[in-house]
């Protein structure tokens, strides 16, 4: 007889062996489309088995939080402190209702010459003969919504800049729509939002895309229906912009 | 600071303890625990203008579980660089140089055999039933491979009769859950 137990012990040993053979863990955008239901079920299976061998990622995502002791000890009270520390080293974060402020008089003399800079910069790229980017429209399908290779990114270019016409037929309408181009490697952060979206007539909701100064790699436009303060994240295209 | 973010910023800090206890609860160290939390409240800073107003204490579950989830990864990426690296330098070394000493021949055979078993599963049994032997409950198991709870408990079902038919014998305590 073979208990549960005896299957556990084996299951107990390190798993690096089967790990340095599946690969590595599932990222987290390939788990939150698991979870959305948006991929196909032959990829929906292939990570689940991936996930299936990294348990200590399956504990950190269903793990609930614990309740307790909201009361801080010295150490913690101290990284605390060094927290608000380090905060006050970052870039300046805008305030979500920011106030509004009267310049400096040594910051208008600041920004008066940016402004001339700029202007003498652009008379200057206007008069040097310089590479004219292409411009091209793609109509992009949301993940879990394309057909063959539904996981693929869409394939952009650094070489041009885009107008991107992502389609998607909401469950309801919204007053309007909100677009963020999320950088989606280890660490996502936002690039850009686009507020005040409407929906077209047919289906999509048009937004430029600047390629320019965007580095290769792997990006997300989310599509967000928004109502008052309130958004419900609809879509995800995900898109990979190389450099060729 | 600007005295909106700051004080926005605050509404957060409040959490810190809770965040780090998840932390202290996933098995990180001491150390990687205080890091950890430092690191949820400082990408929660860094990204306070993508903040829309959802629940504090949402948001900040969702960024801490991003941050423990990115730390462990970059767990497994060292370990698999550090293993290719030691096959590498022990390729000439004969193999009962590298066994483990805490572990038989026998019982590194038979634990080899109970894993061959598992794998020859179906595809859609053999993810559950891995986080089944890891102790994780049907509700865990569904949340974490984003399937429905008796989606869970029917590929078990069909699992627990495979292995039985593989063992040709009883399984012993294998209905329960953990």
């Amino acid at each position: 007889m073979i208990s549960k137990s005896v299957w556990q012990n084996a299951y107990r040993d390190p798993l690096e062996k089967e790990q340095m053979r599946v690969g590595p863990p599932p990222t987290d955008e390939q788990i939150e489309a698991l979870q959305r239901g948006d991929l196909p079920d032959d990829e929906a299976e292939r990570v689940r088995e991936v996930l299936s061998y990294y348990p200590d990622l399956v504990r950190a995502m269903t793990m609930p939080f614990p309740d307790g002791d909201e009361v801080l000890t010295q150490e913690e009270l101290a990284d605390l402190a060094a927290l608000r520390e380090k905060v006050q080293t970052l870039p300046k974060q805008p305030a979500v209702f920011p106030e509004r402020r009267q310049p400096s008089r040594v910051l208008a003399i600041a920004a008066s010459i940016v402004v001339m800079v700029a202007i003498a910069g652009f008379v200057v790229w206007l008069a040097t003969p310089g590479e004219t980017r292409s411009k091209a429209t793609r109509v992009l399908i949301a993940d879990g919504h394309r057909a063959a290779g539904a996981q693929t990114p869409i394939q952009l270019s650094t070489r041009a800049d885009y107008l991107l016409k992502p389609v998607f037929r909401p469950e309801r309408s919204y007053s309007e729509y909100r677009l963020d181009l999320l950088q989606a490697d280890a660490t996502p952060r936002v690039i850009w939002s686009r507020n005040h979206i409407r929906r077209q007539p047919d289906g999509s909701y048009p937004v430029e895309l600047s390629t320019a100064h965007l580095a290769p790699g792997l990006y997300e436009l989310v599509l967000y229906g928004v109502d008052g303060d309130s958004a419900d994240r609809m879509a995800v295209y995900t898109i990979r912009i190389s450099a060729s | 600071m600007n005295g909106d973010a700051d004080e926005q910023f605050e509404r957060f800090v409040r959490y810190y303890k809770r965040v780090l206890t998840l932390f202290h609860a996933l098995g990180f160290s001491r150390e990687d625990a205080r890091d950890l939390t430092q690191d949820t409240f400082l990408r929660v800073y860094q990204h306070m203008k993508e903040y829309r107003g959802d629940a504090i204490w949402g948001y900040l579950q969702i960024t801490a579980k991003r941050v423990a989830m990115n730390h462990i990864r970059d767990i497994h990426t060292i370990k698999r660089t550090a293993i290719m690296e030691s096959e590498e330098k022990l390729k000439d070394v004969s193999d009962t140089r590298i066994q483990p000493a805490d572990k038989t021949a026998e019982a590194r055979q038979a634990s080899d055999w109970l894993h061959r078993a598992v794998d020859r599963l179906d595809l859609n049994q053999r993810a559950c039933m891995r986080l089944y032997l890891k102790d994780f409950s049907y509700v865990e198991i569904a949340q974490g491979l984003g399937l429905t709870e008796s989606a869970v408990k029917s590929r078990l079902n069909l699992a627990r009769k495979r292995l039985q038919e593989m063992v040709g014998d009883d399984l012993e305590d294998f209905g329960d859950e953990p």
